[in-house]
């Protein structure tokens, strides 16, 4: 098991009278590989969460354990932590800051004390993990490149740390068709390489086509954890929390309810063709 | 009254001499209660066009003209910031109070308005976008889509003629931007405000009454929505993609299934394939 987390609670300003509860009593499980989707209504609870997997937040209560070992008993881990796992924060351009594409990547790297070898070898095949060519963009200025391209070395100023799980906090916001589809297949790509994935999303269209499993938070718990088939079986529980099912899945119900005779729960736009055209005996010509 | 663009333009300038030309020449208008959704991939010029419409940006060639007051005239620039709400990409960009109903409360008070209005409205705005139960607290401890409900209830409180809002919703789950949706389209019923609605999210252009497309800084395309969303060649040379019905509807077609090409919803697509049942 890659991560852990057990009965972990995370409260805002702990103590004082604007306390805030964002995360209570949240276990689960991260294993080497997984695709997983967290998903969850605006405010309930996903980016805190994210950043308690990553050890960037220490829970309130419970435990967060890292290939068998608590990262918080253990302040030694810190380390650990960093190439265990990776978090792209929302929008993570705002915080890239150096002069160039190249130095920005190479900071956390650096930080650890690499050599510059190894540094250039890691930005490159980072670099090429996001679809940019390193020799074309390392002396570049990052505040020079398009929306979608800084956000692409953002995400690989994290790669270069190699991570064992790579948690991405809405990737996609703010990206035109082309920026997303190209930086989610990228995304997709590096999970087949072995990378497991944790993907925050409130796009259920993205989450069906990509994530193995979804994990759905509301209020700070998280109240399912299957897969992605299973979760937008319930569209009245996802409506109630603010969530909806896929495009697909929503066809596919209303068509069953005039009484095509299609499967249920198709999730993608392909699997609802294939339930339709399965059907063609019941249509007119 | 409208918003009116006649050949604006606009460039910025980068050190070493360097242009980048954000806006040909364009020529638009925006009349109340309309609402016109701007569509485009990362760089087309989407968000350069609405700082124009409200007057933070000035056309280097050519003139803004809102509701008749020319956006070049300094003495305009109240006049064009109350008229026209611009709702920015990213809400930090907007936040400034530390409690989210002064947030909300900034503008109407720099209207000038008496404080029972200011309460009404804030409060009014509050509701509109589901966040009341927050009104006492920091937005900085709020979530990134609150912030964003934030800052779109912060203009909803100055009133204005025209609302320009810029990808409002990308950071809401599907309900809370459904929420929006239905706001503004009742906005422009009830006060018949003008609302341009940029977006990448195909799906939000379907109610519109037109959309724009915008590539390299042009509009290249302006029309009602399903004249727009169904042209596959203009979708695909603006680097769009088809709504997920439109896709079916084309993809059933292909096999021989007799339902129309030029579907853009939900409801079409079930209401085509119920009567061929």
């Amino acid at each position: 098991m890659l991560i852990e987390i057990e009965d972990v609670s995370y409260t805002y300003l702990a103590g004082s009278e604007a306390a805030n509860s964002a995360v209570s009593n949240a276990s689960l499980t991260i294993d080497r590989g997984e695709f997983i989707a967290l998903i969850g209504p605006t405010g309930s609870g996903k980016s805190t969460l994210a950043q308690v997997l990553a050890g960037l937040l220490k829970p309130s209560f419970g435990k967060v354990i890292y290939e068998g070992s608590d990262i918080w008993e253990e302040p030694k881990l810190l380390a650990k932590r960093r190439s265990l796992t990776g978090l792209v924060f929302q929008e993570p351009e705002k915080q890239l800051f150096e002069m160039t594409v190249e130095e920005d990547i190479a900071f956390w790297p650096k930080n650890l004390g690499l050599g510059p070898k190894e540094i250039t070898t890691r930005a490159m095949s980072a670099l090429s993990a996001v679809g940019l060519d390193y020799e074309q963009y390392k002396d570049r200025s990052p505040f020079t490149l398009s929306g979608g391209e800084m956000r692409r070395v953002a995400i690989a100023g994290i790669l270069v740390m190699n991570p064992k799980v790579l948690i991405v906090d809405e990737p996609t916001v703010g990206l035109d068709h082309r920026g997303r589809t190209g930086l989610m297949d990228k995304i997709q790509k590096l999970n087949q390489g072995g990378t497991a994935i944790v993907f925050v999303s409130h796009d259920m269209d993205t989450v069906a086509e990509y994530a193995q499993r979804v994990v759905l938070i509301n209020e700070g718990s998280i109240i399912q954890d299957s897969s992605p088939r299973e979760v937008f079986r319930n569209k009245e529980m996802l409506n109630k929390v603010g969530l909806d099912v896929p495009v697909a899945t929503e066809i596919g119900a209303r068509l069953r309810e005039v009484g095509y005779h299609i499967a249920p729960g198709p999730i993608s736009v392909s699997e609802l063709e294939t339930g339709i055209l399965a059907t063609r005996g019941e249509i007119k010509r | 009254m409208s918003i009116n663009l006649s050949a604006a333009s606009f460039s910025y300038l980068l050190p070493k001499g360097r242009v980048i030309k954000a806006i040909q020449p364009t020529t638009l208008s925006i009349q109340p209660g309309e609402f016109v959704a701007v569509i485009g991939a990362n760089g087309s010029g989407k968000s350069t066009l609405a700082k124009l419409l409200n007057g933070l940006l000035l056309p280097t060639n050519g003139e803004v003209l809102i509701d008749g007051h020319n956006t070049k005239d300094a003495d305009n620039k109240v006049f064009a910031r109350r008229r026209v709400g611009l709702v920015f990409q990213n809400p930090d960009n907007q936040l400034t109070a530390t409690i989210v109903e002064d947030d909300v409360a900034f503008g109407p008070e720099n209207l000038g308005l008496p404080p029972e209005e200011i309460r009404a409205r804030v409060d009014r705005a509050l509701k509109t976008v589901g966040m009341t139960e927050h009104k006492d607290e920091d937005p900085h401890n709020l979530s990134a889509g609150q912030r964003q409900k934030i800052a779109v209830a912060g203009i909803l409180a100055m009133e204005p003629k025209y609302l320009v809002m810029d990808e409002p919703t990308s950071m809401l789950d599907p309900v809370g931007r459904r929420a929006i949706l239905e706001t503004l389209s009742e906005l422009r019923q009830k006060s018949s405000i003008g609302i341009v609605y940029i977006t990448h999210i195909i799906e939000e252009t379907v109610e519109a009454d037109r959309i724009l497309v915008m590539t390299e800084g042009k509009i290249i395309a302006n029309g009602p929505p399903r004249e727009i969303l169904t042209d596959e060649s203009l979708m695909e040379s603006a680097s769009l993609y088809m709504t997920r019905p439109t896709d079916l509807a084309r993809r059933l077609a292909k096999q021989g299934i007799p339902v129309s090409k030029d579907i853009i919803t939900v409801e079409e697509v079930v209401k085509e394939l119920c009567s061929l049942k």
